[in-house]
């Protein structure tokens, strides 16, 4: 991530379109590296069947993503109800009989839709004004009252300067400002 | 050496092995290459050298050009070295002046995208064959004789099968198993698929058959606790238990009612109850009730006596408390290991609640529930409230095809489950059958039949399987949470019963007292997957039925069927050739210190007053592993076939080429080069510098060979033997790994980089861990080579 913020800040606008190039490629590896990952699956359903999403809403299939990847069949992937409703329970690893890390494949899965670009400006419309504040929801009267009631602590207010030298170095901020370009363009 | 007083003349055969070698080997250049190698004489090649035609033309060549060394490179001598030997014998020549070259388990197939460098690595190899060919010497094979009589450990339908043909046949057998009552699992069934007889209707009539066979010593309720000797000549150590009842015992049942002790039936599955003097089960062979003295007030006529009182009563004397576990020693020819799986123990499943939720239950106590022997005398009924359940499921595929337990499939669990579906439709019809499955396999005669008619009497088959169970704790009914693959949704039917078909647990490892060969998952491992499948490494020895890999009944009556006439054949002959590799002793340059006497796990050498006069080997107890010989501080005892001089100079041929590069890798004949054989089969493919050195055990690897490999700069050395506890040798292994710190010592002082020796324990099933190790220590090699060129360049 950080060797492709680097770059980008030495490439000018017209450049953009390899650097796309290069992303997908990257993005293409780290899918085939990922299907290779599944391939002991021999779906036998238990991670359905142990997916507290799937049991309440049968759209959200969690063996239908590693299905997909078993098959190198990448298209809309990143659009998988299941992958972004995944909760990480981590109770279709803990059951699955083939030993396929299935939680830890949603995770990467997860990365790589951010890094893709697909699925950034999502999540950060919905928490990137939120960081900017030092929490991950936002911490107002309603949540301080149900705290209160159940006798927890108040939360101090982060340090604003901690925080953003946290997403500059992890390099959020660079993803934020690529995401923002791809949705110019 | 003396090369030139033998005149060797020696001709070496290279085989293409249809395809299987020549697609990877040039074979036309192999023999341009071998035909430059220093007392090669003769050299042909041959499309399939262990057909008709092949041996003939070997035979020919050997007459004609008075050849009186052979060499055939070509598969691994495991699968053709007693065929060539015989070649080699009928054209007159000794069948021990015969060495093999594996050119295609350890070549061709592991290297079968880098042809230029298998060929090169091919004519090393013949060359290694070579090297020791010159230093082979005639060898006479010494007969022993076979003693006509059998052991059958276990008595379940296998060993009850092998038992009684080798009796019919008219042998001597001692059957020994170690539950009180014979007939294994197959006795607590209920029906047996896919014909739906009567388990114990046709297992039953076998079982009296045992007992009153004349030939047939039955030893139930025992143990065996050694087994000693070789093929032909064993000798066992039989723990008898005691039964506290003697033979004379007519199982007229009255003990049983004035027994004051309780205790949960094994046999039922713990869903019923017996006594502490009992019966197994009602059809029990010997028919002979026995005390478990565990339960028992302690055989103390003073604290309880009642079975005594009651026995004399009825004008009996069948119950002796004094009673004591006994040792038998028996002399056998041959034995036959029947002990059979362990079924799965259901409870490592915590999800699927069984031992919890009492209307959970496995397959082997819904079959107690079904028997009209069985603690319900046949009527289905759930434990929780005695009811007849009104739906039941079924789950298949539990404990097994799952990396978290046994990663196999268990083989008889879906006929069984579809069996028992059919027995409740036919009984029940009403009653709702679901089974949750994620493969039906119905591969057997007969058993897509019963599949189908499962299907058509109105079983449920659900694409599926489970995750989880769940009780309500109010109806004691059962939830299943599973999704429904073919509908693609959720579902949570809810059933009054729940049953867990369970699959095979590997042996016990200790369940045989001597080491024999497993496979990567715990079961004993036969001589040849196809052509010796009832085989095991050590001859004289068979395997049959569930010891071997999970099997229904009839494959386990096959299979001892096999086993037997294995086992008679051998001792049909009488008597046997057996391999010439054996220690002797140079008398005048040992030094009589003692050394040997302790490394020898078979007591086969001695010495009549220590430190005067020399160690003598009884060639008929010594098995030949070589562990004495590399030992030996004065070098003073010759393995014969595994001469020091051999080795070395297989070692000295491998390297006589780019030594820096190079792999060598000793490997024990009946587990390493099994496992480097069987990366072969499955073609794994590694880097082409390994070269392999068999000895038969891992014990014979002198630390004198490593220091020579290291000396003439090997990249690499690698040492592999059986897993500890596997040793065939019972102990080699255990004395190569003590010299390891003795070999990283002088490697130290030599300034030899430790990465570059290496211990791996590979067995004959373990292909992957060889090729795994092979690519690792390449790599070691490969760097070594890097460094030396670098030296040498600045």
């Amino acid at each position: 991530m950080q060797g492709m913020s680097k770059k980008r800040r030495i490439v000018r606008v017209g450049d953009i379109s390899e650097m796309i190039r290069e992303k997908e490629d990257f993005i293409m590896i780290e899918l085939e590296e990922l299907s290779r990952q599944v391939l002991p699956c021999l779906q036998c359903t238990t991670c359905a069947s142990s997916c507290p999403v799937f049991q309440v809403d049968s759209e959200k299939n969690p063996r239908r993503i590693i299905y997909k990847l078993s098959r190198n069949d990448f298209s809309n992937i990143f659009n998988e109800l299941s992958l972004w409703w995944c909760g990480g329970c981590y109770s279709c690893q803990e059951h699955c009989p083939q030993g396929v890390a299935l939680t830890g494949i949603f995770f990467k899965l997860k990365n790589l839709a951010f890094r893709s670009g697909e699925r950034v400006p999502n999540l950060i419309i919905r928490n990137g004004g939120e960081l900017a504040s030092g929490f991950l929801i936002r911490y107002n009267d309603r949540i301080k009252k149900i705290r209160r009631e159940l006798g927890l602590p108040e939360i101090m207010q982060p340090s604003l300067d901690e925080i953003k030298k946290i997403l500059q170095k992890s390099g959020f901020f660079d993803l934020l400002e690529i995401s923002r370009t791809l949705d110019d363009e | 050496m003396n090369n030139e007083s033998k005149n060797l003349r020696i001709g070496v055969f290279i085989c293409g092995c249809g395809r299987n070698i020549a697609a990877t080997v040039d074979i036309e250049k192999l023999a341009k290459m071998a035909e430059k190698i220093d007392d090669v004489v003769f050299v042909d090649t041959n499309k399939y050298s262990c057909s008709d035609v092949g041996q003939a033309s070997i035979r020919k060549a050997i007459r004609e050009n008075k050849l009186n060394r052979v060499v055939v490179a070509s598969c691994s001598p495991k699968l053709h070295l007693e065929t060539f030997k015989e070649t080699t014998a009928s054209a007159g020549v000794n069948p021990y002046l015969f060495e093999m070259a594996n050119i295609r388990e350890q070549c061709s197939w592991v290297h079968q995208h880098e042809p230029a460098k298998a060929t090169q690595k091919a004519f090393e190899l013949v060359e290694m064959a070579v090297a020791k060919a010159r230093l082979l010497e005639p060898q006479i094979e010494p007969r022993v004789k076979i003693r006509p009589s059998a052991l059958v450990i276990g008595g379940g339908v296998a060993g009850i099968q092998a038992s009684l043909d080798l009796a019919d046949s008219g042998y001597k057998v001692y059957l020994v198993e170690k539950s009180p009552s014979i007939g294994g699992i197959m006795a607590v069934l209920d029906k047996t698929f896919p014909t739906m007889d009567c388990s114990i209707c046709i297992l039953g009539p076998k079982m009296s058959d045992v007992q009153n066979h004349p030939n047939i010593t039955l030893m139930a309720y025992s143990e065996v606790i050694e087994i000693k000797g070789y093929v032909g000549n064993f000798t066992a150590k039989i723990l008898r238990k005691a039964r506290y009842v003697t033979d004379e015992c007519s199982a007229c049942d009255e003990c049983t009612s004035v027994c004051p002790i309780a205790v949960p039936r094994e046999v039922d599955g713990h869903l019923s109850w017996r006594k502490a003097i009992y019966m197994p089960f009602p059809q029990a062979v010997p028919s002979q009730y026995l005390i478990d003295i565990e339960h028992c007030h302690g055989v103390n006529p003073i604290k309880c006596g009642k079975c005594r009182e009651v026995c004399r009563e009825k004008g009996a004397d069948c119950i002796n408390y004094d009673d004591r576990d006994r040792i038998e020693e028996i002399e056998i020819g041959t034995i036959i290991i029947a002990t059979g799986f362990k079924p799965f123990d259901a409870s490592l499943i915590p999800e699927y609640g069984w031992g919890r939720y009492p209307n959970v239950l496995t397959t082997l106590e819904f079959e107690r529930l079904f028997n009209a022997s069985g603690p319900t005398e046949g009527n289905l009924v759930r434990p929780s409230d005695m009811r007849q359940p009104k739906s039941v499921g079924f789950i298949q595929c539990v404990g097994s095809r799952d990396v978290r337990f046994n990663t196999y499939c268990s083989n008889f669990c879906c006929l069984e489950t579809i069996k028992s579906t059919l027995l409740i439709k036919e009984h029940w019809p009403e009653i709702d059958v679901t089974v949750f499955y994620i493969d039906i396999r119905a591969f057997g005669k007969g058993f897509e039949q019963l599949y189908k008619r499962a299907r058509e009497e109105g079983v449920r088959f659900i694409r599926g399987r489970p995750s989880e169970i769940q009780e309500d704790p109010d109806s004691r009914n059962l939830r299943i949470f599973v999704e429904d693959q073919n509908e693609n949704r959720f579902i949570s039917p809810e059933f009054e019963m729940v049953v867990l078909s369970i699959g095979a647990d590997p042996p016990d490892p200790k369940v045989v007292p001597i080491p024999l060969p497993r496979g990567p998952n715990g079961f004993l491992l036969e001589a040849h997957p196809k052509l010796k499948p009832v085989d095991t490494a050590s001859r004289g020895i068979f395997i049959a039925g569930g010891v071997e890999s999970p099997k229904d009944i009839k494959e386990s009556v096959t299979q001892a069927s096999a086993a037997a006439v294995r086992a008679a054949q051998l001792m049909a002959q009488g008597e046997v050739k057996i391999e010439p590799i054996f220690a002797e002793v140079d008398g005048s340059r040992c030094i009589s210190c003692g050394t040997c006497l302790n490394r020898c796990p078979y007591g086969a050498i001695t010495i009549e007053e220590k430190g005067v006069t020399p160690a003598v080997v009884n060639k008929a107890l010594c098995e030949g592993c070589g562990t004495c010989a590399a030992d030996c501080p004065e070098d003073c005892i010759i393995m014969r076939h595994f001469t020091d001089e051999q080795i070395l100079e297989q070692v000295r041929a491998a390297l006589r080429n780019k030594p820096e590069q190079k792999v060598i890798c000793f490997a024990c004949t009946f587990c390493s080069y099994g496992g480097a054989d069987l990366a072969g089969v499955s073609r794994m493919q590694y880097p082409t510098n390994g070269r392999v050195i068999r000895t038969m055990c891992s014990g014979r690897v002198d630390p004198d060979f490593v220091y020579e490999a290291f000396k003439l700069g090997a990249g690499a050395v690698a040492l592999t033997g059986c897993h500890p506890q596997d040793c065939h040798f019972i102990s080699g292994n255990r004395f190569a790994i003590k010299r390891e710190r003795r070999i990283r010592r002088w490697m130290e002082k030599n300034n030899i980089d430790q990465k570059r020796f290496h211990i791996e324990w590979i067995s004959a099933g373990e292909g992957k861990k060889f090729q795994n190790m092979m690519i690792k220590m390449s790599r070691v090699a490969q760097e070594h080579a890097r460094n030396v060129k670098k030296k040498a360049d600045s």
